[in-house]
């Protein structure tokens, strides 16, 4: 019901993006997902790969500062009103959403999302016939 | 003979017959400081005479010696004996103008040896150790100070000098060192590197002390040096005016450092006014050496700042003891008006486990105003981008708290500040009048 999510610390630095980028290559993965939020300073940027554990491995041996934990991903139909469904649902039964982003996936909406309660979650998914991302869809990319 | 003391009737005498038998070796060394041609119109001048004095009070006669004294006296104006008798000159790095020079006859050198063997004798170091050193030879002190001082101890040397953390690994293994002589930001490399190669410390060596000194750190540090490596470190005080390494040292306490009285009268005096602060309160280091032959230096100012620790120590020595460095008296910062040393930083900032070791202080001049920016090496991340917000504003507070002024945080990725052979650069100072 979690799939991994990768996060790397990122310097506001000139030329920093392309240097972690080149580590990130060695790895021979998928991009499934790439944001980043940012400071003046620094950004964090989290990331979905088609191989999280690779991509993991690879970083941290690069000397990257990295964290890997688990996130919730949903897909959806595309459209505006099956999103504004999801989020209404969570609304609902008291979850709450601390981020999260898209990206698309075979012509579905995947919802990535860091949510406080994950039983709550299950229920959600379970009782409103949603379907859960896993590793192995990503793995297919 | 495996008592607890080197030289027990020393280190245990009581202070009033310590006390004595430094006015006695103070007038000796009065008496042959009037051979240099530094001392001799000096004391002259002065009218201080051997005979008069009678007290430790009567040293406050003498007028203090500087760096800048060794250096305008550059290479042997400060020297008591004749060039014959001398047989070893060290020197310290002389980044501006004249380096300091510091002349030993055998005397001098056996006397140096003996004094650095009772500190290591002190945290348990025995004939059976292996002891390596990674401090450069040469000019520099730490190199043969701690060889020499290892082997008076008797115990087994490995004089691997400075750097190539990987060849300072493998002989770390194969000659089952016991004890490292290591700047502390060295030693945290070193263990960086085993943890690279996949060695344990605790499991795959033997080490059980590191002797640490010579770059100013805290007592957070201390401890996560110990934990990195697996043993116990005990802080060393020297400069190559007074000899070098075991000036001063830690005891198995681990809480002050005993400064040998036998070979040198301390006094702690403020800085500016130069007279004697209370025990117990910070001031600037004074040295007077008891038993120097070759050259003599009387109330010595060494610039680092320290106090004396009050009370007796549990270890049973009666040598007085003085405080972790507080700083030296010229690193000290003076921003806003307010008195900085940068130790007082990193404490801050090692309290929180959160970041890496290494930090860099940068003071600029924005417009009228100097500014302060610490730049900090994080150790981990969440995925929680506020955390790393909530973590800034965190560290900005307790350095306010310290420093009475706020700097401006900056978290940075490990590895990317500078760094200058080896020694992690602190302080920048930017200002248009620095």
């Amino acid at each position: 019901m979690t799939i991994k999510q990768i996060s790397l610390f990122l310097e506001n630095k000139f030329g920093r993006l392309s240097e972690l980028l080149a580590i990130l290559s060695k790895a021979d993965v998928h991009i499934v997902s790439a944001s980043i939020a940012d400071t003046s300073d620094y950004g964090l940027m989290r990331l979905i790969t088609s191989d999280q554990q690779k991509a993991y491995n690879v970083l941290k041996a690069g000397g990257v500062l990295v964290s890997m934990n688990d996130v919730v991903a949903i897909a959806v139909e595309p459209q505006a009103a099956d999103f504004a469904r999801v989020v209404e649902l969570f609304t609902r039964r008291g979850v709450s959403i601390e981020y999260m982003y898209c990206f698309h996936l075979q012509q579905k909406l995947v919802l990535v999302m860091r949510c406080n309660d994950l039983d709550a979650v299950r229920e959600v998914v379970r009782n409103n016939s949603l379907t859960f991302v896993s590793e192995t869809d990503l793995m297919k990319v | 003979m495996d008592g607890k003391y080197w030289e027990p009737e020393i280190e245990t005498m009581p202070r009033t017959e310590l006390e004595a038998l430094q006015v006695e070796r103070l007038r000796d060394t009065v008496t042959r400081a009037m051979a240099s041609p530094f001392y001799g119109p000096l004391l002259k001048e002065k009218a201080i005479a051997p005979d008069a004095i009678r007290s430790l009070d009567d040293l406050r006669r003498i007028p203090f010696t500087t760096k800048e004294d060794l250096r305008s006296h550059y290479p042997f104006g400060m020297c008591a004996v004749p060039l014959e008798k001398i047989v070893r000159v060290h020197s310290s790095s002389g980044t501006t103008g004249n380096p300091t020079v510091v002349c030993h006859t055998q005397a001098d050198l056996d006397a140096w040896a003996n004094q650095v063997a009772r500190c290591m004798y002190m945290v348990g170091l025995r004939n059976t150790d292996v002891i390596q050193n990674t401090s450069g030879y040469g000019m520099f002190t730490g190199g043969l100070g701690i060889q020499y001082g290892a082997e008076r101890l008797g115990a087994m040397t490995v004089p691997a000098a400075a750097g190539n953390s990987k060849r300072q690994i493998k002989f770390i293994t194969d000659f089952g060192s016991t004890a490292l002589h290591a700047i502390p930001s060295y030693a945290t490399r070193l263990a960086a590197v085993m943890h690279e190669e996949g060695i344990d410390p605790a499991r795959d060596t033997k080490l059980t002390t590191l002797i640490i000194g010579a770059e100013p750190h805290s007592e957070e540090q201390r401890r996560r040096i110990e934990e990195l490596l697996g043993v116990k470190a005990y802080n060393c005080f020297g400069m190559s005016e007074m000899n070098g390494p075991g000036v001063a040292f830690e005891c198995p306490e681990q809480n002050g450092l005993h400064i040998w009285e036998d070979y040198y009268i301390a006094e702690i005096v403020d800085p500016v006014t130069l007279e004697p602060v209370p025990d117990g309160e910070v001031g600037e280091l004074v040295l007077t050496t008891l038993r120097r032959e070759g050259m003599p230096l009387l109330r010595y100012r060494t610039r680092d700042l320290t106090r004396f620790l009050t009370g007796p120590c549990p270890c049973g020595r009666t040598h007085r003891r003085i405080d972790r460095f507080k700083g030296r008296s010229d690193d000290m910062m003076i921003v806003k008006g307010v008195n900085i040393f940068p130790v007082q930083i990193e404490k801050i900032l090692l309290g929180f486990p959160e970041l890496a070791s290494d930090y860099l202080i940068t003071i600029e001049t924005v417009g009228d105003n100097d500014e302060m920016t610490v730049e900090v090496e994080l150790a981990s991340i969440t995925d929680d981008y506020g955390r790393l917000t909530a973590l800034t504003k965190e560290i900005t507070r307790r350095l306010k708290d310290e420093i009475l002024l706020t700097p401006r945080v900056r978290l940075v990725a490990p590895g990317s500040l500078p760094k200058s052979d080896g020694k992690a650069v602190r302080v920048k100072d930017m200002r248009k009048n620095h």
